[in-house]
């Protein structure tokens, strides 16, 4: 399997903290796959998907999209968001135009595309969502779910290979997931890599072919779920044992 | 707002170039400016009205409620034109009215500026409701984009008007939550919570702005905000419509 996404030794602590984020945080992923990455919160997940966006950069360690190193510059920086897409969890941080067609045609316009090829991809984007009835609508007179697909097809249009997910489902009804989990499908079979910050277990457990399991800015595990779900040591060791038992530690509040 | 935006999203000319309906407007209110008759105010509330219930499709209960709220505005705003107040009686030629030792008076010419400025301004302000009740907000920065305006400015309506609604959003969640909480139970507790919600819809602002500050990043932001410009529907039939409408104020104006 060809390796699209690597992270190696990232270490990360934001201005200010004396905690640090993320102490040497590796993974990675290959094309085609669908990857959960789960952990509590403020585990590190969000900073990591920060990081492979090249959003914030490490204070150690690097990133690889497509076996390149990846640099900072603004060139760089295009061609790394040209591959790597992320959408955040909740979409009015994401949609800042009045206009659906408009904020969708954003991130191709930035790519340097023509305004007939955005076009283009605004309307396969919009196609792949769902949502082109929505594209002549104004974004605040959406629903939460519409302004997620919209939020998914703003990504897409910039046709990255890799799309990452900050627990983009956590706000949507289990129909508006599954709508979601329909279009993540559509994308892993154009050969699209998926790495998807959650907290749904069940989502974990029926979606995802492998699950990175965060804690304390570590990876404590990297199996399948099957594997995961069922090893006592490793659902020990990442503290999903609790979880799945539906009982709290007594350490934890 | 969300009321206007709403008559400007479904309005049957909704798709109609903006640059049009912008021009039909801005003649009506220049003409309203420049000719002085009420006649022309007067012609261009009716002509104006017309358009916005019968072109554009907005309700007409709608459009009256709109012109009578402003008609009765600009009435109270003319109240310092109309009437003269004095300790002592007015002079000959005013119509007045003792109140004690207070006079009240106006005379013809106060009454017939009062009726020039009323009818100008209400004429200008129709032709605003016409393009405010269908045109949205959008296609009116759309339309500065193609004016050449600056990005910047554009930029910062955009963002501006998108953050309206989402901190509106925002404003009534928490309101929600401290009417939940007996926040507006007595006066002192609704004074204390409408503070609170203030302060936290500003640090509310501020971290969605950094929030929408990475995201747009995420899509390659480098301190623009391109976008692709909207598609109208250009109509030559309202070359004819305006000239019908400018045709016509001229005449009310020039009338002696």
């Amino acid at each position: 399997m060809t390796v699209l996404l690597e992270v190696r030794d990232l270490h990360f602590c934001y201005p200010g903290s004396a905690e640090p984020v993320l102490r040497g945080v590796s993974l990675h992923l290959g094309a085609g796959e669908k990857v959960a990455l789960i952990g509590s919160n403020g585990s590190g997940k969000s900073t990591l998907l920060l990081h492979c966006n090249g959003i914030l950069r490490p204070d150690r360690g690097q990133v690889r999209v497509a076996g390149q190193v990846m640099g900072y510059e603004q060139q760089a920086l295009r061609a790394w968001r040209r591959q790597v897409g992320l959408i955040f969890q909740y979409p009015d941080d994401q949609l800042f135009s009045a206009s659906v067609a408009q904020d969708i045609s954003f991130g191709p316009l930035n790519l340097g595309l023509s305004d007939s090829l955005a076009r283009q991809r605004v309307a396969d984007a919009a196609a792949l969502c769902g949502v082109t009835h929505l594209l002549a609508r104004p974004t605040h007179a959406l629903s939460g779910g519409e302004k997620t697909r919209v939020a998914l097809a703003g990504v897409l249009a910039m046709e990255p290979r890799i799309l990452l997910a900050d627990e983009a489902l956590s706000t949507l009804d289990p129909w508006m997931r599954l709508h979601m989990l329909a279009i993540f499908e559509r994308l892993v079979a154009q050969g699209k890599s998926i790495l998807l910050a959650t907290h749904d277990l069940h989502t974990v457990r029926t979606w995802a072919e492998r699950v990175i399991v965060m804690r304390a800015g570590q990876v404590l595990a990297d199996a399948p779920p099957a594997q995961l779900f069922s090893d006592p040591v490793l659902l020990t060791r990442t503290g999903l044992d609790a979880v799945v038992k539906g009982v709290l530690p007594p350490d934890r509040p | 707002m969300s009321q206007i935006d709403r008559y400007a999203y479904t309005s049957r000319i909704r798709h109609l170039d903006p640059a049009q309906k912008t021009g039909l407007a801005a003649l009506v209110i220049i003409l309203c400016l420049i000719l002085p008759r009420p006649a022309v105010g007067v012609g261009a509330v009716l002509w104006m009205g017309m358009l916005t219930v019968w072109w554009g499709g907005i309700p007409l209960p709608v459009v009256g409620r709109v012109l009578l709220a402003e008609f009765l505005f600009l009435l109270l705003a003319v109240v310092g034109v109309v009437l003269s107040f004095s300790w002592e009686p007015p002079p000959v030629g005013f119509w007045s009215l003792q109140l004690g030792p207070l006079w009240i008076s106006t005379n013809q010419g106060s009454l017939a500026l009062a009726g020039l400025l009323v009818s100008r301004a209400f004429g200008a302000t129709a032709a605003m409701n016409f393009l405010a009740l269908t045109t949205p907000f959008i296609d009116l920065v759309d339309l500065l984009r193609r004016l050449r305006v600056s990005p910047v400015l554009i930029d910062l309506m955009d963002v501006m008007y998108r953050f309206v609604f989402v901190l509106l959003d925002s404003m009534g969640r928490i309101a929600t939550a401290q009417q939940s909480r007996l926040g507006y139970a007595t006066r002192r507790a609704a004074w204390r919570s409408s503070g609170l919600l203030a302060s936290r819809l500003f640090v509310d602002a501020y971290q969605r702005s950094q929030r929408m500050q990475t995201a747009l990043a995420s899509r390659g932001y480098y301190g623009d905000l391109r976008v692709l410009p909207l598609d109208y529907r250009h109509d030559g039939r309202v070359y004819l419509l305006t000239a019908a409408v400018v045709v016509s104020l001229l005449l009310a104006g020039s009338r002696a």
